[in-house]
């Protein structure tokens, strides 16, 4: 008897560390970032001698809001701090966020126009413990739609100097507005809510449901 | 049932156990100025490198290390013959830093030349075990330390290959107790990635030389710690 149980224990617990091993190697990285650049001496008139690149996205993308018996909705905003140019983390820094949220296209293009209002400013980013260069803004997306970060205040880069940090992007499928038009009268498009200097980008959120396969519209055959 | 079957249980038992450990305990990281250490549970890769008997002939090179495509952190310590930094032979009690007289080059080595970059690895003289310290007037025997990369005192700032060359412009024989020890900690990622363009860069001078424990503030160089 205590040998099949034994036994028992030992196909479950093998059985989890595959299938939570599965699960994490599944998480997509949909993130992008911007390069800050400073001098050692502290001196912001001085010319960059250093470079800190700051990653932004959700955590374990792509991310879905929460729904109460499907999703959890525990997408943490999270930063990556490096220096650029070894690759060393960065682990010591004292930053804030601004959160953006727009329910829909429309209602940010009227962002657009009447101006970027944050829902919640000053939201304390924290060190994941553990992992140096890691950073949280720990929350549980509540509605599928539109989601922006603004992150302030400053890392320190080695003990030697604290380096002033303003990344802010929208998530990645935003509409974009049209700037003006180029030479063949062709309309340019530009993310407005974007720092001009960020590069690439992390999804916005949606409902749970909308990956579902076969989807809600989809019809069976009456005979089947 | 038989004591074999046990054993093998507890055997098969324990490796479930250590699996599940692994896979979701192991994320714990050390870290004081700029490394980061080995992640909690692990033992850093250590190379051990003994260079007495050689002698290494005026403008020749020692590969003493290569992770490509890997470049990494970690720890780079030296035991070599020695001068004082500006050349003198010694009797000035204000000019107490030392030199290797080989120098410790690190970056990439490239089979492109385009994407090979060499530069000298900012070293830290540790007076306190070399014997200019312990054997008045000797110059045997000096230690150095850095740490790989260096990303506030200089040096190239992704590290695959690590090499001695000999800039003297003599022989240099090596003698029981010299010796290279390269500690690597940890992987930053991959050359392939994050190469070097526009190469190649191969700075062949001398080591700077940091040194904390002498009066001159101005060698101490940024960002060191006590570890």
């Amino acid at each position: 008897m205590n040998t099949n149980k034994t036994q028992l224990f030992l196909v479950a617990s093998i059985a989890s560390v595959m299938v939570l091993a599965g699960s994490a190697s599944e998480q997509a990285f949909a993130h992008g970032g911007q390069v800050i650049g400073f001098n050692l001496s502290g001196d912001p008139n001085d010319p960059p001698n250093r470079w800190i690149t700051v990653i932004m996205g959700h955590n374990s993308e792509p991310t879905a809001a929460q729904e109460t018996g499907k999703h959890d909705g525990k997408h943490p905003m999270e930063l990556f701090i490096s220096d650029t140019r070894t690759g060393l983390n960065l682990a010591e820094a004292d930053l804030t966020v601004e959160k953006y949220y727009y329910e829909n296209d429309k209602k940010f293009n009227k962002a657009v126009d009447k101006g970027f209002k944050p829902l919640e400013t000053d939201v304390a980013v924290d060190a994941v413990h553990g992992d140096p260069g890691h950073y949280f803004a720990r929350q549980i997306l509540a509605q599928p739609g539109i989601y922006g970060y603004h992150v302030t205040g400053t890392v320190n880069y080695f003990g030697v100097v604290d380096v002033p940090i303003d990344v802010k992007a929208i998530c990645r499928d935003a509409p974009l507005t049209q700037v003006g038009e180029d030479e063949n009268g062709d309309p340019i498009f530009k993310q407005t809510f974007n720092n001009p200097s960020w590069f690439g980008g992390f999804g916005c959120t949606q409902d749970i449901d909308d990956n579902k396969f076969p989807g809600k519209k989809v019809k069976h055959d009456k005979d089947d | 049932m038989t004591f074999q079957k046990q054993n093998k249980i507890s055997m098969i038992a324990g490796t479930a156990l250590l699996t599940i450990a692994l896979a979701f305990g192991g994320t714990v990281y050390a870290s004081h100025s700029f490394e980061a250490g080995v992640e909690t549970g692990t033992i850093p890769d250590n190379t051990h490198i003994r260079l007495d008997g050689m002698t290494l002939p005026a403008g020749g090179v020692f590969p003493l290390y290569d992770a490509s495509p890997n470049y990494v952190s970690g720890h780079f310590l030296l035991t070599s013959p020695c001068e004082l930094v500006d050349g003198e032979t010694g009797g000035d009690p204000d000019n107490d830093t030392y030199q290797p007289l080989v120098t410790a080059i690190a970056g990439h080595i490239d089979e492109h030349a385009s994407g090979t970059h060499m530069e000298p690895i900012p070293l830290f003289y540790i007076n306190t075990v070399s014997s200019p310290k312990l054997a008045a007037g000797s110059d045997a025997q000096c230690v150095f330390h850095a740490h790989i990369p260096d990303p506030l005192n200089g040096g190239a700032p992704r590290v695959t290959d690590i090499d001695l060359v000999n800039l003297s412009g003599a022989d240099i024989e090596f003698k029981p107790g010299h010796i290279v020890d390269i500690n690597v900690q940890r992987v930053l990622g991959s050359i392939a990635d994050d190469p070097y363009t526009g190469g190649p860069v191969v700075e062949l001078t001398r080591n700077v030389i940091y040194d904390l424990n002498d009066d001159d503030t101005t060698n101490d160089g940024l960002g060191h710690s006590s570890q």
